[in-house]
């Protein structure tokens, strides 16, 4: 892991893309400025975690639980506004 | 163009044949599945969809339309989330919430912390997180059951449950 020391105001560059910028730093927390492309999602660690635990379990549960799901499948469905 | 999409049913697996351009894409993926970027949306009955990935049968999600239990979910959508649907200030995605289910196969909890949105004009779909709205990954459809067009907001526990006792607390969020 690369450790760098930062002072408020300052950043960190990653990639040609992603920029971070200390704004500002207290005793137990830093506030972070994160800019980054559209297609690179930016989220708290344990937020991530949480939703992707949550959709490993809602996948697995369509693969094993799913067999009356077998009624004919339309395909679309979005004709709603 | 036709596009096989298979479809893991407990032990066995169903292809269907679906029309390219009906296909949904995902540039950044669901989170955890990142590595897929293409799905076909099916209608299933009562109100929801299914959602597979055209590159793995097991990957699949069950969705249902949140607006079905409570029609102001959800109560705000970022904006910065719209430019990369290619979607305008006044134009909002569809959005459909991804359930697990039961061991008897039906919808049991539903994530209403981290929609499918979907711009339906031009087929590109994300996951967005609404990382500070307080609604659960994990919320107990039965709580909300027969609660639709109610004026309590789904999925924020703003009041006991109704009727406890066919609540199964395991492993589920309570707030």
């Amino acid at each position: 892991m690369l450790i760098l020391t930062r002072r408020g105001g300052e950043g960190i560059m990653v990639g040609a893309d992603v920029e971070i910028t200390i704004l500002e730093v207290g005793e137990d927390h830093v506030r972070l400025g994160i800019s980054a492309p559209r297609d690179v999602r930016v989220l708290r660690k344990e937020l991530k975690e949480e939703v992707e635990r949550e959709n490993r379990l809602a996948a697995s549960s369509v693969a094993r639980r799913a067999p009356r799901l077998a009624a004919p499948l339309a395909p679309g469905g979005l004709d709603r506004p | 163009m036709k596009v096989s999409v298979g479809i893991a049913l407990g032990e066995r697996e169903e292809l269907i044949q679906v029309e390219e351009e009906d296909l949904i894409s995902f540039p950044r993926g669901i989170i955890g599945f990142e590595e897929f970027g293409r799905y076909a949306l099916f209608s299933l009955e009562q109100g929801l969809y299914l959602l597979q990935t055209v590159s793995d049968p097991h990957v699949g999600f069950v969705l249902l339309d949140p607006t079905a239990l409570d029609p102001d979910y959800p109560l705000a959508f970022p904006e910065e989330e719209k430019e990369p649907l290619g979607l305008g200030k006044d134009e909002q995605p569809v959005l459909l919430c991804i359930t697990t289910l039961s061991q008897e196969g039906a919808p049991e909890t539903v994530n209403l912390r981290a929609p499918i949105a979907i711009n339906p004009a031009i087929r590109v779909g994300t996951q967005v997180v609404l990382q500070d709205s307080g609604y659960p990954t994990r919320g107990l459809i039965s709580r909300f059951a027969g609660r639709g067009g109610g004026s309590e907001p789904l999925g924020r526990c703003t009041s006991p449950s109704p009727s406890p006792a066919s609540v199964p607390d395991a492993g589920v969020d309570q707030c």
